[in-house]
């Protein structure tokens, strides 16, 4: 089921390509490539393998869709040849900052035609010649209208300005007022950094992931867990973009904090079905964290002062209109708070974390924009040995307008995952242990805007990755040995094509076709396992080595995309996707939540990808002049080949862990209820999900179907906020949460006086511990704001968990300390009282 | 250690969370038989006991079983240890100090039958290393009880191998006996690969009890060998009885090295192994 398979061992990758004779002999390809992975060759490399891919693909019949499809973009543009029409383009920007904004309505006043500005703040609509009334509207802004007279292709960028900015309303969405209905997009969640910066948060940090898990459609293995799991998918079928480059692990301090520095974030945006085919590479969801370009104005500061970070960020032109940066810096401060009270021999113990974010765009001409984006983020503790790990992107962009209806992004990224352990003791002993996950990329994207009723994207990505699954030292008395695991590298690649269509006033649909492939290639070695009982590792039975760009193991997986829109009448629609997804990345980890020193494994010879098939469809209707959008969506999903581990697995260090892995097969389904109030002084949603995720693989749980640990049928979320007046405002939420469930024992097996708990059912998650709710308050309140006064400030009060309920996060069994025999239930809370706190912001 | 560095860093932050014994209704489970057989070298009274798995909460010794035969066969000599029931589920065997039965590098054979249903394991009775010496100090620091003392053994990995040890603690002559105070190392690490080492520190400190010794106490370790697959089993074992906190494993049933000859379900586990004893006594 997972493509079909390529193998051609000892046979040198590069000779199998025709394409690549003439590069064969080049020896700065063959000394440069590979041994030396580092930046620069990377670029060309993936080049390169997108073309390969290419050719391989033609081999194979899906290239017969693919020219299929390129038939009949081609036909497409010989119908848009029309004459007498013209092309309107252009960027629209904030007024008072030059940020580009996205997702603005532009359209033709009392006419069905227009389009949204892209993730670029970039238009392009096609008129007939002729005067034209345009109007450009996006919420939280004053619409603005222009009368043009159109004779030939014609560019403007508009500003549009913030809607009183001190009486500011507040805003859920971005989106124009009936978008949710006009839209071809479902199962689609935006949320405006404002608003998320009302939710009241833990600790008073607003946080982005935090603030993902109110949404319908996604819940968690519990409280404190890192990441977040989508219509039944693992926390590793998210796929978490920060300005296009992915983010491995997305919190700090194990999962309290989202890694995403508030003050630097413009957009963000999660989908969860209906998967647009430029995206790729995980199964369940899609998060787009966009960041701010920077005010190319002037100066702006902001910062404030939480319980647990201190943050502050500066943006500003370099040349006026031309340039601007953004650079925001957190770092929690409880240990130089500490410090004082430690006494010497723990004084030098370290416990922070840091992230900085920057950013720095150019605008070269007209039709040339620079991007280059950047996230650094650690997490460090320490003492007497060392613990820090995190995340380091950067992204190199340009954005080019070929002309007015063709707009070319070029996204090249560079990101990597790394945690690192050390301990030496003073007789000399020690260990020094890393890890790493290090992924280039490049990603050409072309935005076709053919005429008012087709766009048309497409594109072609290619990742090289680089694992390091484990750099280990062990020493004592100066001799050491070395535990370190082999490198590994894999090639994953897609090209593209996306067709939204306008078939109607009332009809439309999104196609499109992703063909990804992932190469598992040399240095490097692979494994052969024995094929025996599915409940013990398999045993090792060859292993065989490969050279540099050699061929281990090829997949290739079609993955057919499709969403369809049809408006019943001004205020409701009904929506329906199908997408199909592959995923050649897995997080190995079998804690109840994911921990900083998991690794990941690329698909190897023995681990297939992911596969994941969903369907779903959507009602959707506005009440009350669009006062309130409401939705009903149901999913159903199928997943195969998800990992599971054998009992007693050994996932750290282990070189033959291969052979501790299971793969498995996934189902989910549900419906989802959402309402959201988007006008006056009460807003906020409400939604409710009632949904199931199980898994099934052989030799776990009898071979039956079992619930996974974040299967919670029941899943209601309520956030409202309310703007008393221009200086308080309230905000609340509460959450219910069916309990995960649970794997209990039933009996005790007695062995040398301890008393070891028992499953004799042996199924998994045969229990659910009780269900999770809580209730959030916060109050906000803005300083006065005066005329010539540039500083603005406010303060945020807010109580976590207000009723000091102690959610359970697990029930585990235990003996009791003072007597083995004795045994207990014992409920575990990570959160276990209300917490208080008050943060200070400001801006100047 | 990298799940002990996990733990302190955890709790070093988050006085926030917290534990409470919940009462909770479990099933029932299927009765199975248990042989738990740990076995060694020391010229002492040797013993196996045979019970049935209970309730989790039953909250007392579990029902045993004292009709079954059982022999340990040394597989290099063809020598049979047989094993006499004393009552409550426990069979014993008194070796001879002239010809002791259990002798490094021999592989021995567990026979139980038990109403005609016979059970079998295999064990190999590995080496062991010994302890040089102990240094202790008193504790003046952040963590733990202040003004207790604290010891840690010196001792090596033998040569070659892998070889897997258990640690066995007593203090003032009391075995050491909760589930977290399981101390094993695979050569001189808590994994494969250390061939030779010193045992590092987690494994050299684990021997004090929780709260620290006093003057005038004393405290002996037990180095036992153990057999790779016994290895597994105890860590495992640990693994399940104290598997809380954000981080838990999915709960498995531990593994058994016993197989039945008629298919009928057993657990338990069989090991011989070597043991060498050193003690400390607490001075000021």
């Amino acid at each position: 089921m997972y493509g079909s398979k390529f193998s051609c061992k000892n046979r040198n990758y590069l000779k199998k390509i025709s394409i690549h004779k003439k590069f064969k002999k080049n020896l700065f390809l063959e000394n440069f490539l590979f041994i030396d992975t580092k930046f620069c060759p990377f670029i060309i490399l993936n080049l390169i393998h997108g073309l390969i891919v290419f050719n391989f693909a033609k081999k194979l019949k899906v290239m017969k869709l693919v020219s299929l499809v390129f038939l009949m973009i081609f036909s497409l543009h010989l119908i848009a040849q029309e004459k007498n029409k013209v092309v309107l383009s252009g960027y629209v920007k904030d007024s008072k900052s030059g940020e580009k904004l996205i997702g603005v309505t532009v359209y033709k006043l009392n006419s069905n035609i227009g389009v949204n500005t892209n993730e670029y703040g970039f238009y392009s609509l096609t008129l007939p010649k002729g005067s034209h009334t345009i109007v450009f509207s996006y919420i939280g802004y004053e619409k603005i209208q222009k009368d043009i007279q159109l004779e030939s292709n014609t560019k403007l960028d508009v500003e549009l300005t913030e809607e009183g900015v001190q009486s500011e309303e507040v805003v859920i969405t971005d989106k124009k007022e009936d978008e949710n209905i006009k839209s071809i997009e479902m199962s689609v969640n935006k949320l405006d950094i404002r608003f998320i910066q009302k939710i009241p948060a833990l600790l008073g940090e607003v946080d982005i992931i935090r603030s993902i898990q109110l949404l319908p459609g996604v819940s968690t293995v519990g409280e404190g867990a890192s990441g977040f799991n989508v219509r039944g998918g693992n926390v590793d079928q998210n796929l978490i973009l920060l300005d296009e480059a992915p983010v491995f692990n997305s919190s700090h301090l194990f999962g309290f904090f989202s890694v995403f520095n508030p003050d630097a974030v413009k957009d963000v945006k999660l989908v969860k079905g209906g998967i647009p085919a430029i995206y790729g590479g995980r199964l369940s969801s899609l998060l787009d964290i966009r960041m701010k370009e920077g005010n190319n104005k002037k100066f702006e500061y902001k910062g404030g002062i939480g319980t647990i970070f201190s943050r502050f960020s500066v943006e500003g032109p370099i040349l006026k209109e031309k340039a601007s940066f953004i650079v925001a810096a957190r770092r929690s401060y409880i240990d130089v708070l500490a410090k004082p009270f430690l006494n010497k021999d723990l004084r030098e113990a370290q416990f922070y974390f840091y992230d900085l974010t920057a950013k720095f765009n150019y605008i070269v001409n007209e039709k040339n924009t620079l991007f280059l984006s950047g996230y650094f983020g650690r997490d460090v503790f320490g003492a007497g040995f060392k613990f820090n790990w995190g995340n380091a992107t950067t992204t190199l962009r340009w954005n080019r307008i070929i002309n007015p209806k063709l707009f070319l992004n070029l996204t090249a990224f560079y990101s990597n995952y790394d945690y690192k352990l050390k301990f030496t003791d003073d007789q000399g002993q020690g260990f020094d242990w890393n890890a790493n996950i290090i992924n280039y990329s490049i990603k050409p994207d072309f935005s076709w805007f053919l005429n008012e009723k087709h766009k048309i994207k497409l594109g072609l990505q290619s990742i090289l990755f680089h694992m390091q699954p484990g750099n280990a030292k062990v020493t004592s008395e100066g001799r050491s040995i070395n535990l370190s695991l082999k490198h590994r590298y894999g090639i994953e690649s897609g090209i593209y094509v996306n067709h939204e269509w306008k078939i109607s006033e009332r009809l439309a649909m999104e196609y499109g076709l992703r063909f990804s492939s992932f190469h598992f290639i040399g240095k490097g070695d692979a494994y052969t396992f024995a094929d025996t009982n599915i409940a013990v590792s398999r045993r090792l039975v060859s292993r065989q080595s490969y050279n540099t760009l050699e061929l281990i193991q090829a997949y290739y997986n079609p993955e057919p995309r499709l969403s369809l829109k049809w408006d019943i009448n001004e205020t409701s629609s009904f929506k329906a996707s199908y997408n199909r997804m592959a995923q050649y990345l897995h997080l190995v980890s079998n804690t109840a939540a994911p921990t900083p020193i998991d690794i990941w494994t690329i698909s190897t010879n023995n681990l297939k990808p992911q596969i994941a098939n969903q369907i779903a469809f959507g009602y959707f209707r506005n009440f009350a002049n669009n006062t309130f959008e409401t939705s009903i969506e149901i999913y159903y999903k199928t997943l195969q080949n998800l990992l599971d581990y054998v009992p007693n697995a050994d996932l750290l260090l282990n070189e033959e862990l291969e052979g501790d892995l299971l793969q498995g097969i996934g189902r989910a389904y549900g419906v989802e209820l959402y309402v959201k109030k988007n006008k006056g002084k009460l807003t906020g949603w409400a939604s409710y999900t009632l949904s199931r995720t199980e898994r099934k693989t052989d030799g776990i749980s009898k071979n039956e179907w079992f619930p996974t640990r974040f299967d919670r049928p029941h899943n209601l979320n309520t956030v409202l906020t309310y703007e008393l007046n221009k200086r308080w405002s309230f905000s609340a939420n509460f959450v219910y949460l069916a309990g995960t469930p649970a794997t209990f024992p039933d009996s005790r097996v007695q062995i040398q006086g301890y008393v070891i708990p028992y499953n004799s059912t042996e199924k998994r998650n045969n229990f659910r511990i009780p269900a999770y709710h809580r209730l959030d308050l916060s109050a906000t309140l803005s300083g006065k704001v005066k005329e010539r006064k540039r500083l603005h400030s406010e303060w945020v009060f807010s109580v976590y968990n207000v009723y000091n309920r102690r959610n359970p996060f697990s029930i585990y069994f235990r003996s009791n300390k003072d007597n083995n025999l004795q045994t207990e239930a014992v409920r575990y809370s990570v959160i276990g009282s209300f917490v208080p706190a008050i943060t200070y912001n400001f801006n100047f | 250690m990298k799940k002990n560095i996990i733990a302190f860093v955890f709790i070093g932050i988050f006085v926030i969370s917290c534990e409470d014994v919940v009462d909770i209704k479990l099933q029932e489970g299927e009765k199975y038989l248990v042989i738990d057989a740990f076995l060694n070298n020391q010229i002492k009274p040797q013993s196996i006991r045979i019970s049935y798995t209970a309730p989790y909460f039953s909250n007392s010794e579990t029902p045993y079983e004292n009709s079954a035969i059982v022999k340990v066969i040394d597989l290099t000599t063809q020598d049979t240890a047989h094993f006499v029931n004393k009552g409550n589920g426990v069979y014993e065997y008194i070796p001879d100090s002239l010809h002791p039965f259990f002798v490094v590098n021999h592989e021995y054979k567990l026979w139980v039958n038990l109403n005609g249903n016979e059970y079998e394991a295999q064990s190999r009775l590995n080496r062991t290393t010994v302890i040089d010496s102990f240094v202790y100090e008193k504790n003046e620091g952040n963590f733990g009880p202040k003004g207790k003392y604290f010891a840690r053994f010196i001792a090596k990995d033998s040569l070659g191998g892998p070889d897997y040890y258990w640690f066995k603690s007593y203090h003032n002559g009391k075995f050491l006996s909760r589930p977290n105070q399981i101390n094993l190392a695979v050569d001189g690490a808590s994994g494969e690969g250390a061939d030779g080492f010193y045992f590092p520190p987690n494994i050299a400190f684990g021997i004090n009890p929780r709260d620290g010794l006093s003057v005038g106490d004393s405290l002996e370790v037990e180095i036992y060998s153990i057999n790779r697959d016994t290895w597994i089993f105890l860590r495992q074992a640990q693994d399940e009885m104290t598997n809380g906190g954000l981080f838990a494993r999915t709960p498995e049933n531990i593994i058994t090295n016993i197989r039945s000859k008629n298919n009928q379900k057993v657990l338990g586990f069989f090991n011989v192994g070597a043991s060498s004893i050193r003690g400390v006594t607490i001075r000021e």
